[in-house]
């Protein structure tokens, strides 16, 4: 073995930067070590597409500052896979054949991008949306292109399309579902963001699968993203944006419990002992369903590392604020959702909308507990339903000044909103 | 540290603190400059409640487990580990308000006025000592000590 970590984290991203803030605060002087496919500075991997199009400057997609690691006193293997896991011998094998040593390990290696069966998908010119390579690798083609097909309309694809239609190319989306953000907005919402992308230039073209990228007589390059309609969508840049799948492939054989994700439990612990996982390549306790799921949003990701590293470092800490919360701005208008968003009443849930020119308000509603909301446009104070969400309020009788947004802290019962106004904010992990 | 508490015993809601804000966060921070018509809209970092005759100010907590902070997908909002205070770097900051969605506080705001940037209590940091509770007429906002970040 050439080096073993009291701390071990495999990526570094941003449930890595959770987990080592956190080991810090409780432990300065036990050694972290910190391996990486990726040999960037940690970065946003949300502010990729700003990066893309220009917005951000390269220094301002640094999640921390440069000096972090030096600060956290962090040994960095940048630039290697870890290709298996031994739990019995507790190390773990990078790609050159290397074996690192733990005495407890963080699995934090994130989602990989689905590649789906599309014939032509490497060609020159075919791009993917899930790292700051991606995004300078486009960045350099685009500079020759003026058209550019984006296939998926979920959150990724969105900000890529509307990142490309900041850098003035002409823009369609190709979507397999009947609408965009299928999974996330029920269909006003939706609706909201159609037209948000269509009055800003964008094409979308939803219930149609991608057939075939082709090239050109001449070029092996992308020439046209052909669909099920029969038609070519002439290109220069093809963009494929059809989600994250959990990196579970790195417990292979380990004994570590995975399902869709590597299984945890509040703790952020696997089934054995010291090793943990987090962020987009863990399936965790929804407080929500009450049961594990995995929910790729930066905030959990934080979090999960951030109760992991706790743990970790000796101090018991529990994962219950990891529901579901999303807030994207398309061309500035914001849009958020949390939890069941997309339930329409029944099953047990009670729906509220109002839509008007304020915007789009639904909350859902289930045993008198609000489980679920989508705001756009006026989403001033949306924290305080998230926050009786997470506290799980009874809000009978109060669902007309939720709507309106008529809401205050003064609307809480009383020992919640004395927490509120005078508690530390510590009661969340 | 120092934090500043509400008190809705002894808040009367003349809501002086909003304007005392507002002014600290304008461009001018002068208040005969910063609501004239041809100024920049004013924004405040305090809320003020209300309903019935009850009433209290209302703002950031700086919380020991800030979920603004956690939820920031840049970086932009952190919290200082010498002084404990949450603050957002706006030069990082894109405007994707996850942070107003994880506030259980409602205590950050939408800054479109220059760029889109969050803003929230910074306890007048330029300032030196927060200006509503230095306007208070009532003491319903006051200085405490607390221990700990
Ligand atoms: C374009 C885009 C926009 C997004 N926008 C939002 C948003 O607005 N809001 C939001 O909440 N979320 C957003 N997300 C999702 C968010 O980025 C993720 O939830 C978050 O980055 C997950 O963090 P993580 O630490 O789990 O892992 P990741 O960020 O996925 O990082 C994984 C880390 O593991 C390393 N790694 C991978 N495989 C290995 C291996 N085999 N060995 C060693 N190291 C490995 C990588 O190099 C990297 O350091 C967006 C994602 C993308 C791509």
């Amino acid at each position: 073995m050439s080096s073993t970590f009291d701390y071990l984290i495999v990526g570094n991203s941003t449930a890595a930067i959770g987990a080592i803030e956190a080991i810090r605060k409780l432990d300065s002087t036990g050694t972290i070590g910190v391996v990486a496919s990726e040999t960037e500075h940690t970065y946003s991997r949300p502010l990729i597409t700003y990066f893309l199009s220009g917005k951000v400057a390269e220094e301002n997609v640094y999640y921390r500052p440069l000096d972090f690691y030096d600060r956290y006193q962090v040994t960095r293997l940048l630039g290697h896979e870890v290709t298996s896991v031994d739990p019995t011998n507790n190390s773990v094998t990078l790609d050159n054949g290397e074996k690192i040593g733990y005495k407890s390990l963080l699995l934090a290696a994130g989602g990989a991008p689905i590649v789906p069966p599309i014939p032509g998908i490497d060609r020159p010119g075919v791009f993917f949306m899930n790292t700051m390579d991606d995004a300078r690798r486009a960045r350099g083609w685009l500079s020759h292109a003026s058209r550019a097909v984006v296939i998926g309309a979920g959150l990724t694809g969105l900000k890529t399309a509307e990142a490309l239609r900041e850098m003035n190319l002409e823009v369609t989306v190709v979507e397999l579902a009947p609408r965009v953000l299928a999974t996330t907005l029920d269909e006003t919402a939706s609706e909201i963001v159609l037209q948000t992308l269509v009055e800003n230039g964008i094409e979308v073209l939803t219930g149609v699968a991608v057939t075939a990228i082709e090239g050109s007589d001449d070029s092996n390059d992308v020439y046209a993203v052909a669909i099920d309609t029969g038609e070519k969508l002439v290109c220069d840049a093809a963009f494929i944006t059809v989600g994250v799948t959990p990196r579970i492939g790195i417990v292979e054989a380990s004994g570590i419990a995975v399902r869709k994700g590597i299984l945890v439990d509040r703790h952020m612990r696997t089934n054995i002992a010291n090793v943990y996982a987090a962020g987009d390549i863990a399936e965790a306790y929804d407080p929500l369903t009450g049961g594990q799921r995995v929910i790729p949003i930066l905030p959990n990701a934080y979090i999960g590392g951030r109760v992991a590293g706790m743990n970790m470092a000796g101090r018991a800490a529990e994962y219950n604020v990891g529901m579901s919360v999303n807030s994207v701005s398309f061309f500035h208008r914001p849009v958020m959702t949390a939890g069941f968003a997309t339930e329409e009443g029944g099953n047990g849930f009670r729906v509220f909308k109002r839509h008007d020119p304020k915007g789009y308000r639904k909350l859902v509603i289930r045993d008198g507990k609000l489980v679920g909301l989508i705001l756009t446009d006026d989403v001033e104070r949306a924290g305080l339903l998230t926050g009786m969400m997470r506290a799980g309020i009874n809000i009978d009788g109060m669902e007309d000044e939720l709507l309106d947004g008529k809401l205050g802290l003064i609307c809480l019962p009383p020992e919640i909103r004395e927490e509120r106004i005078h508690g530390r904010g510590r009661n969340w992990l | 540290m120092l934090r500043i508490k509400s008190d809705p015993n002894v808040c009367i809601g003349c809501g002086l603190c909003r304007i005392w804000c507002k002014v600290e966060h304008s461009p001018s921070k002068n208040i005969s400059k910063a609501f004239k018509p041809a100024a920049p809209p004013t924004l405040s970092c305090v809320e003020l409640e209300e309903r019935g005759c009850e009433s209290f100010a209302s703002m950031c907590r700086h919380c020991e487990e800030p979920l603004c902070v956690y939820g920031c997908i840049t970086g932009a909002m952190r919290k200082d580990p010498q002084t404990g205070l949450v603050t957002v770097d706006r030069s990082k900051c894109v405007g994707c308000w996850t942070c107003i969605l994880m506030c259980p506080n409602g205590a950050i705001v939408r800054d479109e006025r220059n760029g889109y940037t969050a803003l929230k209590c910074d306890m007048c940091l330029e300032r030196g000592f927060p200006s509503c509770v230095e306007h208070c007429p009532n003491d319903a906002l006051v200085i405490e000590e607390v221990e700990d970040v």
